[in-house]
């Protein structure tokens, strides 16, 4: 299979995001339809590929454009794609759509510069997800960092986009470090042949290697000691945007510790747990102490992530596949989440402990907020089976986990009956979610609800994919 | 590769043409005073000059062999033809900033400037072809004469003391560091040095501390002007020629020495190399903050970016120095652009960049890349110069200094995205030129493409550094 279809998928974006641009503040209008026409093109093409790939043999890496981008070092340009990596640029895709669309009608906020800024996010974060050697990887990945950068930008807040620098900018720079060390030792960054090359490294080296790949991408999901950038974002109106970022970060953790050095992945899933568990429970507790929704939600929405990155170090094919489904669902989720943290953030009566008796005052907000609520706590097809992977792997992290879901409910629940139920204090207004807002959270929650009755959408997919996955690792533990 | 001790005029032919084309402008500058078309005889003399020592620099840059003349005090290989050719070039972008800065205020580009800076390039040549101390020593002397000239012709005579007394200070020391070489060894000829020490390998003590004197003064000239953060009353030519033309020949002396010529004497002076990559990158980067004076801020920048050139040459391998050489020629193109943009939108402190991305978006775009190429992300060409260095020096297995560089990195980063946050996100302050003078337009156009290219056609730049190894 030639890699024509994803070259396009992947040049599209950014030739759209060059035009952009170029044609900046001239043709506001033209802009907007360019960006547009793009997304939609992205998901069809996503879903073009999608099926392309479902008719093939699974478990292979498809779609390849490989060529000498380095003579000396050795670095190749490498794209290709396979089952895992496809769902993500499917989600990718349709996740930026839905942002797209969000900003044209929601935000209204410089939407030309949001068409630019989303379509070179789209490319960048779809070039992290088919890139297979390691420089490629890291350059795609840092191109994001900086669109994201100017995206929080836009929102004239000074806070949020500095730590957010600061945090991911140096966990990229971090992996610098174990890239070149990489490069040094195995003389290539092809991801497809390192994982052998990486096995027959001296086993502290492949340790060390494993933190500096692994923390940028546990700083990129707000993991308890980096979650920090994170949890401050909940100021920002466009906090949407980072939704999409979360996809990458997920992907690259599967991509890079586990698959290329899964001896010392199953060496260090202990910490992981912990640091997984710690999440879990630090930022649900600092929920509660939250006095503003929007922060409370944001920080049980960060701590949702742990199951996915549970699941997908317990090292069975149960785990992987709640990996999966927890990160497609989740990622939808957490949209939702942030499209009702940006609500909140852009009425300032909604700030600090005036979000009390939603329910009167903005009662479609309330409706929506219940089943975004719902889903959040509801343990889900992803964390049921990361949870099942989990007691195969520990059972007292798994305890700790599913203590973790009761104590989302005993957090947030208060806040929840607090926000929708309670009486409002001192003067009150009212001011209810538009209908745009509306439409996109139903569209939201069709896909979360269908995510939850059909997880086989995603579990026929990958199943084949994660045993060859499971078998091929399993040589190397 | 041939040793050849060559008739002086045809070996030396690019500075004695610069040595008598400044002589020659000083006298025409004597007989044009009252010519109504001086400066565009002055323009075209200076430029033809330029082009002609360029073109001699190319020319020989195809032979591989090594030239002697002047009894041995003076050498010519690739090496140091392909260092004459980008330095020649680096000044004919000056002179370009000069022709443009003069178009906008019209003080510029006198006969003056031209011969002392035309000097100042003779210096470096000097420099870099010694075969010995004494001229070495000579050529930093003649260089730094002239900037201090340079300078009280800008009317910056505070700032003209204050270099001259720091410099004169490091002068000392690297005069200190030549006598104690000579008092060990008898000698201050490279070609005897090597012959004599290679095979046996015994050097005496205080050779090396001879030597590692003549380093400590070199870093430290090289670091010396931002030490008195004078910058900010120079005019831009004359603060593209410290930063770009005195620092780069300063590298390339250092690496000529440590790598080339006296690598038998080095011992300690890598120790000194470390330290000084480090502060280097420490004081750039962190100097940075809330720093508000455009230039000062680029000769940071300049500091910072001089650091990891130190660090590839610290690592003390044939990769280090190939990637200090890569790093060196694109902070080069980098940094002209950057300053040509500067003097584009006026820059005098960083406010007057507030709203350039609405005002001027092609000018935004550009800061915006090269800053990033500076800073050192992907795919810009800088990040290709940290690969080499970060791969040179973990290959030395320098962990602890790839985890500084990197934190140094982080800080100096976010300095610059606090800049370019300045540009899109702000309100625009002042309103924009119209029209802006050529010559910036074509320098900085031509270094945007430079840095967008230089990353994905990497061939062209081991064409540069197969001429390195002359070094070894």
């Amino acid at each position: 299979m030639t890699g024509g279809l994803l070259n396009l998928l992947i040049a599209l974006p950014f030739i759209g995001g060059v035009f952009c641009l170029v044609n900046q503040f001239k043709h506001a209008a033209i802009t907007r339809v360019v960006a547009l026409s793009i997304v939609v093109i992205e998901v069809i093409l996503a879903i073009v590929l999608l099926f392309q790939y479902n008719d093939l043999a699974q478990g292979k890496l498809y779609f390849e454009t490989k060529f000498s981008w380095f003579k000396e070092p050795n670095i190749v340009f490498y794209l290709g794609a396979d089952s895992f990596s496809l769902i993500f640029i499917v989600l990718t895709c349709v996740v930026i759509g839905l942002l797209l669309l969000y900003n044209l009608f929601v935000s209204r906020d410089r939407v030309e510069d949001y068409c630019m800024a989303l379509l070179l996010l789209e490319g960048g974060a779809l070039c992290v997800f088919s890139s297979f050697d390691l420089i490629l990887f890291y350059t795609a990945y840092s191109f994001t960092v900086i669109v994201l950068f100017f995206m929080l930008n836009l929102s004239k807040h000074e806070d949020a986009p500095t730590r957010f620098f600061l945090y991911v900018g140096s966990g990229a720079l971090i992996s610098v470090i174990g890239i070149v060390y990489i490069l040094l030792k195995t003389g290539t960054t092809s991801m497809p042949e390192l994982t052998a090359l990486l096995h027959k490294m001296k086993p502290e080296s492949q340790r060390y290697l494993w933190w500096l790949l692994t923390v940028p991408f546990l700083i990129n999901l707000g993991m308890v000691p980096f979650h920090n950038w994170l949890v401050r974002a909940h100021a920002i109106s466009e906090v949407a945007i980072l939704s999409s970022f979360m996809l990458v970060g997920l992907h690259g953790l599967f991509k890079i510790p586990l698959a290329l050095l899964p001896k010392a992945s199953k060496f260090f899933s202990p910490a992981i747990f912990v640091i997984c568990n710690v999440s879990i429970i630090y930022l649900l507790m600092a929920a509660l102490r939250k006095r503003e929704l929007k922060a409370a939600i944001l920080y049980a929405a960060v701590a949702n992530i742990s199951y996915a990155v549970l699941g997908l170090f317990s090292f069975t094919a149960e785990g992987l596949y709640g990996f999966m489904l927890q990160a497609a669902s989740h990622c939808f989720i957490f949209f939702l989440l942030l499209v009702l943290i940006g609500f909140l953030s852009k009425h300032a009566h909604f700030t600090n402990e005036g979000y009390a008796g939603l329910s009167k005052r903005a009662p479609r907000f309330a409706l929506i907020f219940s089943f975004a609520f719902l889903a959040l706590l509801s343990p889900f097809m992803g964390k049921v089976l990361g949870l099942i992977g989990l007691y195969k792997a520990s059972k007292l992290q798994c305890f700790i986990a599913g203590l973790g879901l009761v104590l989302m409910v005993t957090c947030l629940l208060p806040l929840y009956i607090k926000g929708l139920f309670a009486k409002p204090i001192g003067a009150h207004q009212s001011n209810d979610i538009t209908t745009y807002e509306t439409a996109i959270s139903l569209v939201l929650i069709v896909f979360i609800v269908v995510l939850g009755l059909y997880p086989d959408l995603i579990g026929n997919f990958t199943k084949e994919s994660s045993a060859i996955f499971f078998n091929s690792i399993k040589a190397y533990e | 590769m041939s040793k050849i001790e060559a008739d002086i005029f045809s070996t030396a032919s690019v500075d004695t043409l610069l040595f008598t084309a400044a002589l020659a402008l000083f006298a025409l500058g004597l007989i044009l005073a009252r010519f109504k078309h001086k400066k565009l005889c002055i323009t075209i003399g200076c430029f033809a000059v330029l082009s002609l020592a360029a073109y001699l620099c190319l020319a020989k840059l195809g032979s591989n062999e090594t030239v002697f003349a002047f009894n041995q005090l003076y050498v010519s290989n690739q090496y140091i033809n392909l260092f004459k050719l980008i330095l020649t070039l680096a000044t004919m972008i000056i002179f370009l900033v000069g022709l443009g800065a003069g178009r906008l205020n019209s003080k510029f580009f006198e006969i003056e400037f031209v011969a002392l800076t035309i000097i100042t390039l003779l210096s470096s040549f000097i420099m870099i072809s010694a075969n010995d101390l004494i001229p070495l020593y000579l050529g930093l002397e003649l260089q730094f004469i002239c900037s201090c000239a340079l300078l009280s012709l800008d009317k910056a005579n505070g700032e003209m003391v204050k270099y001259f007394f720091s410099n004169l200070v490091f002068s000392v020391v690297l005069l200190l560091g030549i006598a104690l070489l000579y008092a060990a060894l008898y000698t201050t000829n490279f070609s005897v040095l090597t012959t004599t020490y290679s095979a046996s390998n015994k050097v005496p003590a205080s050779a090396v501390l001879g030597f590692g004197l003549i380093m400590i003064g070199l870093v430290f000239k090289l670091f010396g002007p931002p030490l008195n953060s004078f910058h900010s009353n120079t005019s831009l030519p004359v603060e593209m020629l410290l930063v770009l033309i005195i620092k780069s020949t300063i590298v390339f002396v250092l690496l000529k020495l440590l790598v080339g010529d006296l690598g038998i004497l080095k011992g300690g002076s890598l120790l000194i190399m470390k330290f000084a990559a480090i502060a280097f990158m420490s004081i750039g980067a962190v100097g940075l903050i809330n720093q508000t004076d455009m230039k000062q801020l680029m000769s940071r920048a300049a500091l910072y970016n001089i650091g990891w050139i130190l660090l590839g040459v610290a690592s003390n391998s044939e990769g280090g120095a190939k990637a200090a050489v890569i790093s060196l020629i694109i902070l080069i193109t980098a940094l002209m652009g950057l300053y040509a943009l500067i003097a584009m939108i006026e820059a005098a402190g960083i406010s007057s960049l507030k709203g350039v991305g609405k005002t001027n978006p092609m000018v935004a775009h550009s800061f915006t890349i090269l800053a990033l190429s500076v800073v050192g992300f992907p795919p810009l060409a800088g990040f290709l110069g940290r690969l080499q260095v970060m791969l040179a020096i973990i290959n030395a297995e320098f962990y602890i200094l790839a985890f500084l560089a990197i934190i140094t990195m982080i800080i100096f980063a976010f300095y610059f995205f606090k800049l370019l946050r300045l540009m899109y996100f702000n309100s625009p302050q002042a309103v924009a030129l119209k029209s802006y003078p050529i010559e910036f337009i074509l320098i900085a156009s031509v270094s945007v493409i430079l840095n967008i290219l230089l990353i994905s056609m990497p061939s062209s730049l081991n064409l540069i550094t197969g001429y390195l190894k002359e070094l070894y």
